[in-house]
C-alpha cells in the first residue's frame, strides 16, 4: 500500500495533467471566463446604468453571472477525458477514483472558479460596491465556487457522453446551487449595510466541507457507472 | 428475512405477489377515499375565515407530503440499486419518479390555486412553495437522466446517484429557502401552518392522506408490473403469459 | 501459483440487447487467443467486461479464482490497450505515458523513453498526440505494454493503421509476452503471422 503523502503526490500530479491540458486548449478555459464578464455587464443594459440602482444588485448579479459562467464550465470537465478513452486508461490504471473526482474538481476550481474570483473585483467596483462589501463577496465567492467545482464535477461525471450533454448537466446542476446562491447573495448585501454576515459565511464554509466529504464518492461511482 | 427479499426481488415472483395485492389494495384505497371525501368536502366544517376555499387543503397537503415521500422512496431504491444491484429496485426508481414529480406539480397547482384568494396573486414567494419548485426540478433532473441514457441499468445507476446527491441537498434547500424567505418577509406565519384545526378537519386529512400513499403504492404497482413485462421479454415466464392470455382473448 | 483467468457462462448486455450470451473460456500461462467477429459482434465488449470495465448481466470472470468484480485492485493484473487509444490530445506522447505511468499502481517494467524507442517513437516525443498520424497514435499507445508488467493483456484491434513494420514488432511482442508466460487476448481483424495462436475465439 502507498502512504498518505504518495495520495498527495497523485493527487498533485492528476490536478496538474488537467490544468495543463484546459491550457493549452485555451478555448476550454476562455469561454466561460468570458461568459461571465459578459452576463454581468448585461446587466446595466437591462436595469439602469444608475451606480445607485446596480449597487443594492451587486452582489445578486455578480453571484447569478458567476453560478452560470461555472455551470457552462462544467461540461468540458470529462468530455475530451470520455471520448478519448484516456478516461477508461485512467481508471484501469488502479488509481483511486476518489483522487480522480477531488482531482477534477480542484482542477475545475483553478481553471474557472479563480479566475472568475479575479475578475470579479473589477466588475464589482464597476458596479460601485465598497470595499468592506468587496471583501465579504470575494469571501463568499471563493467558499461558494469551490462547493460549486465539487458538486458540478459528480453532475459532469454522470452527463458526460451523454445527448446534448451540455445542457443536460446545467439543468441538472442548476437546482443544487440555490442554496449557495441565496447564502452567498445575502452575504454579499448584508455586507452592504455594515453588517459582517457571520451565519451566511459559516453556512457556506459548512456546505463545502460537507461536500468535499461526499461529492468524491459521488464522483468516483459516477465515473464507473459512465464507463460501464 | 433476507430470504423473504430475495425471493420477492426477483422479477417473476414479484409480478405474480403483486397481481394478488392488487385486489385488497384497490378495495382498501376506495373505502378510504369514499370516506375521506365525504368528510373533506360534506362533514368538516367551513373555516370561519376562509370560508369553504380551505377545502383544498384535502388536496394539497397530501400532495406535498406525498412529493417528499416518494423521493424518499426513490432514495431507498437508490441504494438498494448502488449497493445490492437489485433489478427490482433499479424498475421501480425509474417507475415512481414520474409519479413523484406529479404529486410535486399537484402541491405545487393547489397550492398556487389556493393562493389566489388568500393572498390575491397566484404565485407568492412562500417558503413552502418554493421548495417544492426546487423539489419538482430535482424530480425532473432524475427523469431526464433516466430518458438520455439507452442503457437502463447504467441510466437506473446513473439516476440513483443524483437522486442521492438530492437526498442531501433536500433538508438544506429547505432550510436556506425557509432561511431566505423570513429574511426578506419578516418572520410571519406561514399561511399553511393551521396551529390549532379542527379534529373534524384534521381526520379527513389523515385518511386522505393514507388514501393517496394508497393510491400512490397502486399506480407504481401498475408502472412496475408493465416495466417487469417489458424487462422481462425475452424470458420464458414472459412469453408463456403473454400466450396465455392472447388463448383467453379468443 | 499459475495465473489463470476463467470465464464462466459470462452474458453481457449493452443498451439491453444481450450482446453476450453464455460464454466460457479457460486460460492459463502461455496462453493466446486471437478474438475474431464481425463489427458489432462484442469484441471490445468482450474485452472491456474482462478488463472489469463492464459488469456481466449473468455468469462471472474469476482472474486466479478470484471474481474480479470483488477484488478491488484487480486493475493491476491486466494491460488494456483499447480502440480509442486512451492518450489526450493536447498532451505530448511524452506527458501521457509518463502520467499514466506515475500514477498507476500496477508493477512497472521499462521507462518512458526507453518505451518510445522499441516503438520507433523517440523524435516524436515532445509531439502532441493531435498532430500525430494514425499509425504513430496507435504505437504511442501500445507503448503502454512495455512500461507495465502486467500478466494479462488485452489489445483491441492493435494492428490497425500500423504498416507491416509495426505489426512485425507488436506480433513478436506479443509472442515474447505469450511465450515468458504471459496471456494475451486480441481483437482483430487480420491474420496473425505467429504460429503462436493457440485459441481462436469467434464471436457471432
Amino acid at each position: 500500500m502507498r502512504t498518505d503523502r504518495s495520495n498527495w503526490n497523485t493527487l498533485f500530479i492528476l490536478v496538474r495533467r488537467d490544468v495543463l491540458k484546459t491550457w493549452r486548449e485555451s478555448a476550454d478555459l476562455l469561454y466561460p471566463i468570458m461568459f461571465f464578464v459578459l452576463v454581468t455587464i448585461l446587466f446595466p443594459f437591462a436595469l439602469s446604468p444608475e451606480t445607485l440602482v446596480l449597487r443594492s444588485f451587486a452582489g445578486g448579479l455578480l453571484w447569478i453571472a458567476a453560478l452560470l459562467a461555472m455551470s457552462v464550465s462544467l461540461e468540458n470537465l470529462f468530455k475530451t477525458d470520455y471520448s478519448s478513452g484516456a478516461l477508461e486508461a485512467i481508471v484501469l490504471s488502479g488509481v483511486s477514483l476518489l483522487l480522480v473526482g477531488l482531482a477534477k474538481a480542484i482542477a475545475n476550481w483553478v481553471l474557472s472558479g479563480l479566475p472568475i474570483i479575479i475578475l470579479a473585483i473589477p466588475l464589482a467596483l464597476s458596479l460601485g460596491i465598497d470595499t468592506f462589501s468587496l471583501s465579504i463577496l470575494l469571501l463568499s465567492l471563493t467558499l461558494g465556487s469551490a462547493t460549486i467545482s465539487l458538486i458540478g464535477t459528480s453532475i459532469g461525471a454522470l452527463s458526460v457522453g451523454l445527448r446534448s450533454a451540455g445542457m443536460l448537466v446545467i439543468v441538472l446542476a442548476l437546482p443544487f446551487f440555490i442554496p449557495i446562491l441565496i447564502f452567498g447573495a445575502v452575504a454579499t448585501s448584508n455586507s452592504q449595510t455594515g453588517l459582517i454576515p457571520e451565519a451566511e459565511l459559516y453556512f457556506l464554509a459548512g456546505l463545502l466541507v460537507l461536500t468535499v466529504t461526499l461529492t468524491p464518492w459521488a464522483t468516483a461511482s459516477a465515473i464507473r457507472t459512465r464507463l460501464g | 428475512m433476507f430470504k423473504f427479499f430475495y425471493h420477492y426481488s426477483s422479477l417473476r415472483n414479484f409480478y405474480f405477489f403483486s397481481e394478488k395485492l392488487m385486489p385488497f389494495l384497490i378495495t382498501i384505497f376506495l373505502g378510504l377515499i369514499i370516506y375521506s371525501l365525504y368528510g373533506a368536502l360534506i362533514s368538516a366544517p367551513a373555516d370561519y375565515q376562509q370560508g369553504d376555499s380551505f377545502r383544498i387543503i384535502y388536496v394539497h397537503v397530501p400532495s406535498a407530503w406525498m412529493s417528499l415521500l416518494v423521493y424518499m422512496a426513490m432514495g431507498l431504491s437508490a441504494v438498494s440499486v448502488l449497493v445490492w444491484r437489485v433489478k427490482l429496485a433499479e424498475i421501480t426508481l425509474s417507475a415512481i419518479a414520474p409519479i413523484g414529480a406529479t404529486f410535486t406539480l399537484a402541491a405545487l397547482v393547489t397550492g398556487s390555486i389556493w393562493g389566489k384568494p388568500m393572498w390575491g396573486t397566484w404565485w407568492e414567494w412562500d417558503a413552502r412553495l418554493t421548495s417544492e419548485l426546487v423539489l419538482l426540478f430535482l424530480y425532473l433532473g432524475v427523469i431526464a437522466l433516466l430518458r438520455a441514457i439507452d442503457d437502463r441499468r447504467t441510466g437506473a445507476r446513473s439516476a440513483s446517484i443524483l437522486c442521492l446527491i438530492g437526498i442531501v441537498n433536500i433538508p438544506i434547500v429547505h432550510y436556506s429557502v425557509e432561511w431566505w424567505n423570513t429574511l426578506h418577509q419578516g418572520p410571519t406565519v406561514s399561511k399553511f401552518d393551521s396551529p390549532s384545526i379542527h379534529i373534524d378537519m384534521l381526520i379527513p386529512l389523515l385518511t386522505m392522506t393514507v388514501a393517496f400513499m394508497l393510491y400512490f403504492i397502486i399506480i407504481s404497482l401498475y408502472r412496475i408490473r408493465s416495466a417487469i413485462l417489458v424487462y422481462d421479454k425475452e424470458t420464458q415466464w414472459v412469453k408463456d403469459l403473454i400466450t396465455s392470455s392472447k388463448r383467453e382473448q379468443i | 501459483m499459475r495465473n489463470s483467468l476463467e470465464v464462466k457462462s459470462l452474458s453481457v448486455e449493452r443498451s439491453n440487447r444481450g450482446i453476450i450470451k453464455d460464454l466460457s473460456l479457460s486460460l492459463t500461462e502461455g496462453h493466446l487467443v486471437h478474438l475474431k467477429g464481425a463489427n458489432g459482434s462484442g469484441k471490445t465488449t468482450l474485452l472491456r467486461a474482462l478488463a472489469g470495465l463492464i459488469g456481466p448481466a449473468q455468469g462471472g470472470i474469476f482472474w486466479n479464482e478470484k471474481n474480479i468484480s470483488e477484488s478491488l485492485f484487480s486493475q493491476s493484473r491486466l494491460n488494456y490497450v483499447s480502440h480509442s487509444l486512451g492518450l489526450a490530445d493536447e498532451l505530448t506522447t511524452f506527458e501521457n505515458l509518463s502520467f499514466l505511468r506515475s500514477i498507476s499502481r500496477k508493477a512497472l517494467n521499462k521507462t518512458v523513453e526507453a518505451s518510445l524507442e522499441t516503438m520507433n517513437l523517440k523524435s516524436l516525443k515532445d509531439c502532441r498526440v493531435a498532430i500525430l498520424s494514425a499509425g504513430q497514435k496507435q504505437r504511442a499507445s501500445l507503448a503502454q505494454l512495455l512500461m507495465f508488467s502486467c500478466p494479462l493483456w488485452l489489445l483491441d484491434e492493435p494492428f490497425n493503421s500500423l504498416d507491416a513494420e509495426s505489426c512485425n514488432v507488436i506480433e513478436s511482442l506479443i509472442d515474447d509476452h505469450v511465450s515468458n508466460g504471459g496471456i494475451a487476448i486480441v481483437a482483430s481483424h487480420q491474420k496473425f503471422q505467429s504460429s503462436t495462436v493457440q485459441q481462436v475465439v469467434e464471436l457471432q
